[in-house]
């Protein structure tokens, strides 16, 4: 059982340890507060570190501190270190920024150091308060002592017995006190020592404002060496080499160096092997460095500020490459000098490039006490075009101090030669290579062979005369079949009116026949047809039946239709013949056949003009 | 009926049908000449070989086209683009006039509005532009001739069903026919009845009334196109589609 519950906490305590690590990735920025001892005697130091730490953290404001009322501020000192990591291109950089403060306590008890804040991009970061236990004297031997260069554990302090200045002292060597803003000097702490050195403390820094300040050496132990000055035998030790870049113009003073050393006293007491020491304080004078403006005579164009002596060289990784591949183009900036300061160089247009932000890495080394290095800058260019392609120089001016002179450096132009893409254009960039078509030159199109024939202008088909006549010819035609139509209709519907159009044709018809008959010898069939014919004629005309009209009959019909009475005799005479002659015994003459065809004829003919029926033909309407 | 349809067929055969006549080969003879003198690069002998055969009364779209190209390589740039306006008329769906048309008229000075067909409804202005005069004449005149043969076949036919169907064609050829006759209509009045004209002089000043001695009121440049108003002792009052207006000297300016 009780095994059981431990690994149950056991297995909280891990997912407890997930958690809180994952939270810890995922947030961007750390912001922490430590002490190096949490008891600490009022005679002791005690170091806080505030630390920062995240992405892009570049400029960021120095934390607020909480009030340290039951401290006494002795010393600040801030150190940063940066990481750089290039995942697939992209280059991220984590930063750490230590602000370091040496305090020391004024009161016995308990103190809290409260929560420093940090605001950065609108969000409020907090540390953790930290709780001190200050008691009376010293604590030994807890924790180390601040800062290095040891030499051996402190001891108890010791009456004090006298101590010339000449016996111990701390120089600041400046190498130059009168330069140029951006020139280095080059500042030495050396620690001149005839005594028993016991041991030996920080107790402030100079915070060197008006500097960028880059240390060169710090001595993490003494390192003695032996040297004589004036006659007497002295301990010499570096301990510490910085290289200041001044950032203003003007006189600034360079706060001195304070340590505090512990000397071991000679011991009366034979038994006392390490004997007792004496704590004194020691400093370097101040000193004020003389920041002479940049003369104004010859200050090149696109002069960024840089003081040194440099050299600049370009260089490319490849150069044939193909349209839309990517190639480096490498600018080294070597020298003496300030790097971290160094601006970017200019680079001339690349019109046929496509370019991207550089690379920067910076190589610091330091020759001759002078700071310099290498700083590289990497630019990824991609070809738009095939084609020969120069890059010009690239200009990179600085001020050299010693010769008192603006310098120019420029590097070779490169010949890069561009290959056509591999798939024929350039489709590996989007938006890229690809153009219009450009026009060249402007020209009218091209004279035409004729296919057409050459006609006659003459004029428009539509003012042609005879065309223009032509358009009644559907309207006539739709006409004509309307009145074709009801023609058609009405014959269809009224007999008598059929009857009497067909009057005509039917007689024409019958004479024809009575005129075959002339010739057969028979001259009653040929009467008998005329016969038939005229009153078939008269009786299609009036709309009549005519089996057995008697010609009294006939005579009112036609009077009653206001015939002409001659006329009407005529008819009757005619049919009268007819019948005479049809049934004459002698066969009649063909001159007297000849005779009758043309008189029923021309009676046909008559009849015909005088519209015959149509009074009747009006009235069935 | 018979015969009518016969004659009405023979008609429209013998307008419509190009004859080939002696003057018609002798412009052929001319218009090779014409285009090997433009091959050569002697566009002033093409343009008076072109002329002669406008004089000869006998063109085409292609002799039009060709000789505005000569006056174009001549630099005559108003009278090119008075011969590609004529050109498009017997060839109005030919992208080689509508282009050099274009190209000319970006030559051109004076930034005037293109003027906009008066035809309402945009399948009527389509029309009128994509098709000449002839082509519409003879295209409502063969609608003509459908929709009446169809009407009388209506008519005349004895089966209802057939009637029927015959009239309800002769509904939508009839609809047909209204569209082409508009269309043939504005184009009419667009080409023939509006005068519009290009100007051939390089300047022309523009006076508020016919004679030197008016007031100066604008100035147009070769190869504007201008309406003619009206035409009195030599002076043309023209006006241009922005509604300014004024008096030219007639022989300054070419009727399309």
């Amino acid at each position: 059982m009780c095994a059981h519950k431990k690994n149950i906490s056991f297995i909280l305590a891990v997912l407890a340890l997930l958690v809180s690590a994952m939270g810890a990735q995922s947030e961007e920025l750390t912001f922490s507060a430590s002490v190096d001892r949490t008891r600490v005697g009022l005679d002791d130091y005690l170091t806080l570190t505030v630390s920062v730490s995240g992405k892009d953290i570049g400029g960021i404001s120095q934390p607020d501190l909480p009030s340290l009322d039951g401290f006494e501020i002795v010393g600040t000192n801030s150190s940063s270190s940066s990481q750089f990591t290039l995942v697939n291109g992209k280059m991220t950089s984590s930063k750490t920024i230590d602000y370091i403060y040496t305090l020391r306590p004024r009161e016995v008890g308990k103190i809290t150091i409260g929560a420093a804040t940090l605001k950065l991009r609108g969000k409020a970061y907090k540390t953790e308060p930290i709780e001190i236990e200050v008691i009376a004297g010293s604590v030994s031997g807890q924790g180390k002592t601040q800062p290095s260069p040891r030499t051996s554990s402190p001891s108890p302090p010791s009456p004090t017995e006298n101590l010339r200045s000449e016996d111990l002292f701390l120089r600041a060597d400046f190498d130059q006190k009168k330069v140029y803003p951006g020139q280095q000097v080059t500042v030495t702490y050396t620690l001149y020592n005839r005594t028993q050195l016991a041991n030996v403390q920080y107790e402030q820094v100079p915070s060197f404002t008006g500097f960028w300040a880059e240390e060169i050496y710090n001595a993490d132990r003494l390192n003695f060496q032996q040297q004589v000055i004036g006659g007497k035998q002295y301990q010499v030790a570096v301990l510490k080499k910085l290289a200041l870049f001044p950032t203003t113009c003007g006189k600034i003073q360079v706060d001195p160096m304070e340590l505090v050393c512990d000397l071991r006293l000679r011991s009366r007491d034979f038994f006392d092997f390490f004997g007792r020491t004496k704590r004194v304080r020691i400093s370097n004078k101040p000193v004020t460095i003389t920041v002479q403006p940049l003369p104004d005579e010859g200050k090149p164009q696109g002069f960024a500020g840089t003081v040194g002596r440099f050299s600049i060289t370009a260089s490319v990784d490849q150069r044939q490459v193909r349209a839309g591949e990517a190639l480096q183009l490498v600018v080294k900036i070597r020298g003496q000098g300030n790097l971290k300061t160094l601006p970017a160089p200019q680079l001339p247009p690349l019109d046929n490039f496509k370019s991207f932000e550089p690379e920067i890495q910076e190589q610091m080394s330091t020759t001759g006490d002078k700071i310099g290095g290498t700083k590289t800058y990497r630019y990824v260019l991609i070809p738009k075009q095939q084609g020969q392609f120069l890059i010009e120089t690239v200009q990179f001016s600085y001020f050299d101090p010693a010769r008192k002179a603006y310098q120019t450096a420029r590097t070779e132009p490169i010949a890069i030669e561009v290959l056509p893409g591999e798939k024929g254009e350039f489709p590996l960039i989007l938006g890229l290579g690809r153009e219009e078509i450009k026009l060249l030159g402007r020209d009218i199109r091209y004279i035409k062979p004729s296919t057409a024939a050459i006609k006659d202008e003459g004029g428009d088909l539509y003012s042609n005369r005879a065309f223009q006549i032509l358009q009644i010819a559907p309207l006539l035609a739709i006409f004509a079949a309307i009145l074709t139509r009801r023609r058609r209709d009405r014959i269809r519907t009224d007999v008598g009116y059929a009857r009497w159009r067909g009057a005509y044709r039917q007689s024409r018809q019958g004479l024809r026949a009575a005129h075959r008959l002339m010739r057969s010898e028979s001259s009653a069939r040929f009467y008998s047809a005329m016969a038939k014919t005229l009153s078939n004629y008269l009786g299609d005309k009036l709309n009549i039946s005519v089996g057995g009209i008697t010609s009294q009959h006939l005579r009112d019909e036609l009077v009653g239709r206001q015939m002409e009475e001659q006329l009407v005799q005529q008819i009757l005479d005619c049919l009268h013949a007819c019948d005479y002659s049809r049934f004459a015994p002698a066969s009649s003459q063909l001159a007297d056949m000849e005779t009758m065809l043309k008189r029923v004829r021309d009676l046909i003919s008559r009849l015909e003009k005088t519209g015959l029926g149509t009074r009747r033909r009006n009235s069935s309407r | 009926m018979k015969k009518i349809a016969l004659t009405v067929l023979s008609l429209f055969l013998l307008v419509g049908l190009p004859q080939r006549s002696q003057a018609q080969s002798a412009a052929w003879h001319l218009f090779q000449r014409a285009n090997q003198a433009y091959q050569e690069g002697q566009y002033q002998q093409a343009i008076e070989l072109y002329e002669q055969i406008r004089q000869s009364g006998l063109t085409s779209g292609v002799v039009l086209y060709n000789l505005g190209n000569a006056y174009f390589k001549d630099n005559q740039l108003g009278r090119a683009i008075l011969f590609y306006e004529r050109a498009r008329r017997s060839l109005p769906r030919d992208q080689d006039v509508t282009a050099n048309l274009a190209l000319a008229e970006g030559l051109t000075v004076d930034k005037i509005a293109t003027e906009k067909g008066s035809l309402p409804g945009s399948a009527l202005t389509w029309l009128a532009r994509s098709a000449s005069i002839a082509e519409l004449t003879r295209g409502s005149f063969i609608l003509y001739l459908i929709t009446a043969a169809l009407i009388v076949a209506g008519i005349l036919t004895q089966a209802v069903g057939l009637r029927k169907k015959m009239l309800a064609f002769s509904i939508i050829t009839c609809f047909l026919l209204v569209i082409a006759g508009t269309s043939l209509f504005g184009s009419i009045y667009q080409q023939r009845i509006v005068s519009r004209a290009v100007v051939l002089a390089p300047t022309v000043d523009a006076r508020s009334g016919p004679g030197d001695e008016y007031t100066k009121i604008f100035t147009v440049h070769e190869g504007s196109k201008v309406r003619i108003r009206q035409e009195r002792e030599n002076w043309y009052l023209i006006s241009l589609p922005n509604g300014l207006a004024g008096w030219v000297p007639e022989q300054i300016a070419e009727v399309i």
